[in-house]
Formats: C-alpha cells, structure tokens, sequence
C-alpha cells in the first residue's frame, strides 16, 4: 500500500482557560481534539462527522494549520510540515486548500469573483498576469461557471454559485487535498446536488483528496469512502462508509445514524429509533471514563471508570467502546 | 461579578497612573525644554532674579530629580500634601489655612490658591449644565430616534435626519451666539451670562436653561442617529417578531422587548459623553460666561498656570474613567451576556 | 370541519424595483390535530405564507385573498383583532431558537408575559402555568430555568422553551417554521419526537414549514410542495412519497443522498428559482423541467387538478399517464 498524503498523529487542540484578576493565567485547557490520528489516502474522501462541538473544524483547521495545535505532528506526503514557517508553510498551503460553508462570508463583497479566484495566485506569485488569468478562466470554467462572469460581484450569484466561485478558489492552486468545511450544508437541497456532483467530478478529474466535515449524515454517505465519528474531541469510531453506516459498533454512532430522519413516511413510522437524552456536556469538564456514558444507552456501571481506546478489527475497523453493538 | 468589577477598577486605576505619568512629563520635562517654562519661574513673579527662582525651586521641591519630583506628585495626589511639604510651602500656617493654598492638585501660583479649591468652586457649574443638557438630550432624542426607526422614511424620519444634520454641524459657538442674541439679547427671555447656584433653583434654571438646550441640541443630534440606527437593528431580530407573534401590542414591543436591547450601546456612549463633558464643556461654558472647570481651564492656559491646568487634565482623565467603570457596571446588570461571561 | 382554510392567498412585497409576488394564489386547509407539511426551497414563498396567515409581515407587504381560522375570516381584521389571535388562538415557532428569545429577558418573564398577554390571571397563577409548560415539554427542573437567561441553555433547550412558550394558551393552530433546521441531528431527532407526542395531545392544527423532505416523512399527514410562490402538488404524505406525481417532486426526491445510494451521479435540478419579480411566462418551473414541452413554456401551469388518487393534487400539463409512469419509475429506481 502506497504512503498516505497526509497523516496526522495525535493531533491535540486546546484553547486555554484562564482565571486571574490582573494577570490572566492559564490554568487549563479544554481540549478541543483530543489525540486524534489520520490519513488521507490519494483520491480518496475521508469524512468527519459528529455534532457540533464534537472538535471537526478545530480538527480541520488545525489540519491545514490554520489553528496551532499542542500536540502531534502532520506528514504531508511524507514530510513533517508540523513545524513550518514562511515559504515551506506557504508551499503546503498551496496543495492544501480549504472550501468553507458560508460561499457569501467567505467572499469579499468588493472584489469581483475573477480577482476573489485569482487572489490565491496573487498570494503565492504564481505565473505572469496573463497566466493567471488563463488559469482563472480554467477553474471557473471547471466548477461550472461562466468565464465571461470574471467581473462581475458576488451579490450578483445565487448560494449554489458562489459555492462555486469559493471551489474554483480552491481549485485554482492546482492542490492535491482540499478540506472541505460543511460544503453544502448552507444550501438548498437541489443545489446540494449540483455541489455534491461538482466535488465528485473534480475529485475524479483531478485526482484530488478530500477530507469532508459534515453533520449531514446522507451527503456525507455519498461523498466519502472512509467516515471517522467524533464525540467530545475523541474519534468513536472510524472505517469505510460501509462500516460504519451498515454495522454501526459504537453506541453513539448508532444513535446519530438513526437519528436522522428518514424521507420515506413507511420506513420512518416503522423505524426503531434511539433518541439520546440531554445535551452533549461541556468539554470544559468532561465526563469520567467513557465520555459518551451520561447519554449512553447501554452504559454499564464500568463505563464510568473505564476509558476505552480506539481498538481495530483486522478490516480497519475501529471504535472505542467497552460493549461494542454487535453487527 | 464582583471579579470583573475588581479588575474594571485596578484596570482603572492603572489607567490613571499612565494619565499621571504622561502629565507629569508634558508638564513639567517637555514644557520646560519646549518653551524653555519653568514653573519656578513663574512662581516667582515679575522679572525674578536667579537667586529668587532658585529659592521659589527649593520651596516648590522643584531641584529634585524628576523621578523623585513624580513620587512626590503622585503621592501628594494619593494621600494629599506632608506635613513636610507644607511646612515648606507655608510655613506657620494652620493646616487648614494651608489646604486653601496647597491640594491634592498642587498649587496655582497664579492665584495663589490650592488647585483642588479652584476645581471644587467651579465643578458645580460644569455639572450642573452637563446633568440639564444630558436630562433635554435624552428626553429630545430617544423619542424622536424611537419613531424614525418605527416609520423609516417617513416624513418624520427625514425630518428628523434634516434636524441631525443640521445639529451636527452647525458649530456649537456659533450658535450658541445665535442664541444668545436672539432669545437672551433681542428677546429677553434669558440672561446674558453667569450662574446661579443651586441654592436658589428659579435663577439656577434660568441662568442655564439656554447654554444647557444648545448643548443638549448638538447631542441630541448624534443621539437621535444612533438611536434610530440601534432601534432599526433590533426591530428586525428574531425575537421582535416572536414578541409579536406572541400578541404583544406594537408599545410593548417596541419598549420592552426592543428598546431594552437596543439601549445598550446608547448607554455605553451616554456615560462616556457625560465623563467627557463634566471635565469642561469649553465652548460652550466660555460663550455664555459660565464659569465651570472648562473656562477656568481656558483661564489657567492663558496665564501659564501650569498645575491648575495639569490638575483639571487630570481630574477630567479620573472622570472619564470612573465614566468607563460605571458603563461596565451599568451594561453587566443590564446585559447577562456581559454578566455571565 | 378544516380549522385553517386559506383561499387564493397573494402576498405581495412592495420593492424598489417592483412587485414580488411572493405568494401566488395559494390555497389549502388543515384539520385540527392533523399535520401539514410546506415543503419548498427557500425564496419558494412557504414562509411569506405562513407570516401571511399570522398578520406579521411589514407593511411593504399586501395579502389578499382569504384565510381562515375556524368560521373567522383573518383578512380584513384590524391590528388589535389579530394581535389578540397571535399567540391565543394561532401561534408560531421559528427557525433559530438562538436568536428567537430576547436574550436580556430570563425565561420566566418571557413565558409569564405570553400567559398575561391573553389571560387575566394573577402572576403566580401565569407563573404556575409557565412552569408547567416547561415540564410538558421535557424541560428538566423548569423552576430553576425560569430565572435562567437563553445563553445559559443549550440550542435543543431553547427550541423546548419556544414550543412550550407557543402551547401556554393552547392554540388551534400551531405554525412551525424550520422548527429543527439549526438543530444537531440528535437534537432534532429530540424535538422531533416531541412535537410527535405533542401533536396528539394538543389537537392543535400544524402547519409545518420546512425544505427537508425527511421531516415532512416524520412528522406530516399531508403534504404541500411549493415552487416560485405557488403550490406545485398536495398529497397525503405515503402517496407523496409513493406516487409522486409533479418534475419538481420527482427532483427533490431524487436529489436526497439517503434515498439514492446506487444511483452513480446524484440527480440535481438544474439552474435556479426563477426570480419573483419577473417569474416566466408559461410554468415557472418549465424552465429546469426536463420534461417541459411547448405548452409548458408557453401557458402557466394549469390549476390543481386531482389525480384520482383520495386527496392528491397536482399543478402540470403533463398528462396522467406520463406522470404516473415517470413517478413509478422514480419509485422503482430507489427500491432497486
């Protein structure tokens, strides 16, 4: 098996909390993402599902190293690019991209839609002018958008295109991974075709790796072809779409899974559903043992002092639970 | 609660160290290598000769190192003048007899009084004027905001934009000569100048009716804008159109679910004019007379008197804190997002 | 006896650049105790129409036609008579339930002023009923919530204060607009099943706004498919889903990742809504339909015609046969 393109080692992410009246001082930290391995595969689609809080797009983030992390390093095709500054940051940067959720904020107002895709060339000194407005054209061209719109405004599109113009961002670098954060969830549900199609046409064409954050638990489905649940900070569970959508092991995979609601009025009447009680606890304090215990509904009384870690089956399976549901 | 209040006021309280520091060094190092002005000069009267300054020097502690200079003012500000310091200054006078020479403030050597007494004899005009225009602005302003923001565009509301406009650049001197002439010299209806004190509250609010509305018209201008502006933003939140969808009649949504959120900004700024304005309301104090802690700031700048003029900086800059100290206080009980963070 | 029953609604917003018809000459009706779903993409008008019927939209916006609520006719009435109707007799949950409480008010204050606002009762009688509202509506220690502010309570725990806060005068009708859209899946799956326990014991009418045919699927008797401000299809929801009978159904379900594993590309709509100011001339969705012909583009869609299937209703020149045919196969498709 080939190397990974990325892979990420116990990634750790806390954000600090401080107490002091003059002179604020750290006394802890909450961890956002709590040890979290993983990689990516060229051409493939790794997904990160859970609610939110669970530490997705502090992971994401952290990921494309725009968020510090604590601890862990990351190896971008073989490198450690955990440390780096200035021109090697840069170069990475320029093969891992980021599609955010909000197409209108992450777009500048005032700047017309070609300089919004052409400003990551401008960032990285890519090519002569001429060139990068080739490359420009291109890449709208690509999402399926109008090269002739190259001066027009964002207010002037409609959600579904300027997802678009934020992937043709994206795309423009020529990166080998993009991280998608929520890419369709600020759309209309027949958009979220259009935009679900697009990502998989251009992963073909282009040979491109995705990690895709989601809470929508179908586009997700479609999209990736391994899924890792995150609860609390933690990966739960991880495997292929397969796995874990078919023989859910962990009991909050399980939970979230069947909590989606389901468009066929037979199935949803007839459907065993396990709704979780109370909210997801504050990571500020997090629960003893298993951290999904409180809201667990096959916890038994070990749960509280145990905690399990991630274990794997011989297929990559893996999930952290001490009672595993048997498949 | 009571952490973010203890560490508003150290906050504060550091705040005017550096407000200290930074009068201390304008005034008396930047001054005299500036425009080559010494405070023992001055002091010493007409024409003095060398021996005569060095003497007023060592009276004043003025031959001590800077550093030493600024404990001492720092100090003396803190716990008022030493026995040391005033047997220096005034020697063989009662510690009430020195009190009226030598303050917390210092000493205007141009009136041969305590800083402090100057600031306390004049404070009053300035409050009383800052608390009438404050009371006029408010009671023009809100309402006036409040209805433009219900019926935007209307005629009211562009009227109301033409009053702003208006308010906001005509220059308060100007007008408050308009003013004057019109309501006080061709009409009579008030005086020309001067303040009565509070004691007689008839001539009080006659004597400041005039300079207080002219005032008040200028804020209220800037008032009416950003009240109308906040009251349009809360007016389309969600929780507005739940009020009504619960059958709340359009008063009570407009006072008690809207303009409860929408004030506070307006009271954050409210405090910090009034800070602003209670260190001296110059223009406006100089054009009809009144002699509050503006004028007298004017009046010390004209005669060189350096520590009645470093002492009402000063005094403003303490105001203007506890101004910023009280809006804390005040949004953290009206606001629990603030409260509870 | 229908509780809601809304003719030839028209909602009209006054625009710089000219009228929106944002509700075009819809029609329909609810029956206490039974739910009826909206379902559309947003700019579709669903929410334009439920604000129509509850009189809270600004007065840029003209409604005619006629709506009403039980033998009371709502079009015509005055500001007060409405306002006495809102949150009695008719009441509403929104979409956000982080921005949908004032936040400078506790809880408590909120829900005791909902009572107070429609009935004469003493304040420890409305905060009685308020705390009870709480409780009914799983809201653990209610009395201690009471004093809380929003901030202090969790998205889920938020929307369970609208809803109790829209039952205290136990209306007749219940409009629900995006109730779990910004909720976490757990969360909304939460809510879900209590506005399905609520739902039998309030004999409320619901109206149920919303873009998610999931939810529709959960919780709905009936359904309305709404397109460019006018209603497109009405179904029960198990022949909606069984016999989908208009091009834009047939999109929306065959867009949804869930129901459409095996298919190699995802079905998707082409283009976007038409724009409300200057809607097409013919069928406003003849121009993404892939089964638009001449007609289509030419005449506006024919009114809802039944299917002969019980309720079912739909608004295209499409011909039965051809529409029973293309829905079959969509069906089959996903069996497969």
């Amino acid at each position: 098996m080939s190397e990974p393109i990325l892979r990420a080692t116990g990634i750790t992410i806390g954000f600090p909390v401080t107490r002091g009246i003059v002179f604020q001082r750290e006394v802890g930290r909450v961890q956002a993402v709590d040890g979290v391995d993983l990689e990516l595969n060229e051409g493939e689609t790794l997904a990160i599902v859970g609610e939110s809080g669970c530490g997705k797009t502090t992971l994401a983030r952290g990921l494309v190293r725009l968020q510090g992390i604590d601890a862990g390093s990351i190896e971008f095709m073989g490198e450690d690019i955990t440390r780096r500054k200035g021109r090697g940051l840069t170069d990475f940067r320029r093969q891992v991209t980021m599609i955010f959720q909000d197409p209108i904020a992450s777009l500048d107002p005032r700047m017309r839609i070609g300089q919004s895709v052409q400003e990551p060339l401008d960032i990285h000194g890519i090519g002569t002018p001429a060139e990068r407005k080739r490359k420009v054209q291109e890449a709208m061209e690509r999402v399926g958008l109008n090269p002739e719109h190259y001066n027009r405004f964002p207010h002037e599109f409609s959600g579904g295109q300027r997802q678009r113009i934020g992937i043709a961002r994206a795309v423009v670098m020529q990166p080998r991974v993009i991280v998608c954060d929520e890419p369709v969830s600020a759309l209309d549900v027949s958009v979220q075709a259009q935009i679900v199609n697009l990502l998989e046409d251009l992963q073909r064409d282009l040979g491109l790796s995705y990690i895709v954050i989601a809470h929508d638990l179908d586009v997700v489905r479609r999209l990736a072809d391994r899924v890792k649940v995150m609860y609390l900070g933690r990966v739960v569970e991880e495997g292929t779409g397969e796995e874990v959508y078919n023989a859910p092991r962990h009991p909050y995979s399980h939970a979230l899974l069947s909590a989606r609601p389901v468009a066929d009025p037979v199935r949803a009447r007839s459907q065993q559903r396990v709704v979780l009680q109370g909210d997801v606890p504050s990571p500020l304090n997090p629960p003893s043992g298993c951290r999904f215990h409180p809201r667990c509904p096959v916890a038994q009384p070990s749960c509280a002092e145990h905690d399990p870690q991630l274990e794997h089956a011989a297929d990559g399976h893996g999930w952290a639970c001490a009672y595993p549901l048997q498949p | 609660m009571i952490r973010f209040l203890i560490r508003r006021i150290l906050g504060g309280i550091f705040v005017v160290l550096v407000v200290t520091l930074a009068v201390f060094v304008l005034f008396g190092p930047v001054l005299r290598w500036h425009s080559n002005i010494s405070p023992a000069r001055l002091y010493a009267g007409k024409n003095p000769s060398p021996e005569q300054i060095e003497r007023v020097s060592a009276l004043l502690g003025l031959d001590k190192p800077y550093y030493v200079q600024y404990g001492y003012t720092l100090k003396r500000l803190v716990l008022g003048p030493s026995q040391e310091e005033r047997d220096r200054v005034c020697p063989g006078s009662t510690a009430a007899e020195c009190d009226q020479l030598l303050g917390r403030f210092g000493s205007s050597f141009a009136k041969q009084r305590s800083v402090d007494s100057l600031i306390w004899d004049h404070f009053p005009v300035t409050l009383s004027l800052t608390f009438l225009a404050a009371l006029m602005w408010l009671l023009i302003s809100i309402p006036i905001g409040i209805i433009s923001a219900i019926r935007p565009r209307s005629i009211f509301d562009r009227t109301s934009i033409v009053f702003v406009l208006i308010g906001q650049s005509l220059p308060v001197y100007y007008f408050g000569l308009l003013a004057l002439y019109f309501f006080a010299y061709r009409l009579g209806w008030f005086p020309l100048s001067g303040y009565e004190p509070l004691s007689n509250p008839g001539q009080w609010l006659y004597h400041l009716l005039l300079p207080a509305f002219v005032l008040a018209l200028q804020f209220a201008a800037i008032y009416v804008r950003i009240t109308r502006s906040q009251m349009l933003d809360t007016l389309s939140e969600d929780y507005v159109r739940t009020a009504r969808a619960k059958g709340a009649g359009e008063t009570r949504v407009i006072i008690r679910h809207a303009f409860r959120n929408a004030m506070l900004p307006i009271v954050t700024m409210f405090g910090l004019d009034l800070g602003l304005l209670l260190g001296g309301a110059i223009l406006i104090e100089v054009t009809f007379g009144l002699q509050g802690l503006g004028w007298l700031a004017v009046q010390a700048a004209q005669r060189l008197d350096v520590p009645t003029t470093a002492g009402i900086v000063l005094f403003s800059a303490i105001l203007i804190v506890v101004a910023n100290i009280v809006v804390d206080l005040v949004n953290a009980t009206l606001d629990p997002r603030i409260r509870l963070e | 006896m229908a509780l809601l029953t809304v003719e030839n609604l028209r909602t009209t917003f006054r625009t710089d650049d000219g009228p929106v018809g944002a509700v075009d000459g819809v029609s329909l009706s609810v029956d206490a105790g039974k739910v009826l779903g909206i379902v559309g993409e947003s700019g579709c008008g669903k929410s334009a129409m439920s604000l129509s019927i509850m009189g809270l939209l600004p007065k840029t916006a003209t409604v005619e036609g006629s709506i009403r609520l039980g033998e009371r006719e709502l079009i015509g009435l005055s500001g007060s008579e409405l306002r006495r109707l809102r949150g009695d007799d008719m009441a509403m949950i929104f979409q956000d339930p982080m921005t949908s409480l004032n936040p400078v008010m506790r809880i408590g204050e909120q829900l005791i002023e909902a009572v107070r606002l429609h009935q004469k009762v003493s304040k420890v009688e409305a905060r009685q009923r308020a705390v009870a509202g709480l409780a009914a509506v799983g809201i653990p220690s209610p009395e201690d919530r009471m004093r809380s502010y929003p901030l202090e309570l969790s998205g889920g725990m938020r929307q369970r204060v609208m809803i109790a806060m829209a039952l205290l005068n136990r209306p007749r009708l219940l409009i629900a607009d995006e109730p779990t859209t910004a909720l976490d899946v757990t969360t909304q799956a939460q809510i879900l099943e209590l506005m399905r326990d609520l739902r039998s014991e309030v004999d409320a009418a619901i109206v149920l706004i919303t873009h998610d045919l999931g939810v529709v699927a959960e919780l709905c008797d009936e359904v309305a498919v709404m397109y460019a401000g006018r209603i497109v299809e009405r179904a029960t929801v198990d022949e909606l889903f069984a016999h989908p009978q208009h091009p834009y159904t047939w999109g929306l379900l065959a867009s949804l990742p869930g129901r459409n594993l095996a298919s190699e590309r995802l079905h998707q709509i082409p283009g976007t809504p038409p724009s409300l100011l200057r809607p097409p001339a013919g069928c406003r969705f003849a121009p993404r339909c892939p089964f638009a012909m001449d007609v289509c583009r030419a005449d506006p869609a024919p009114a809802l015609t039944s299917t002969g299937r019980g309720s079912a209703a739909v608004a295209c020149h499409l011909t039965q046969d051809v529409r029973d045919r293309e829905g079959a196969r969509l069906s089959g498709e996903e069996q497969a």
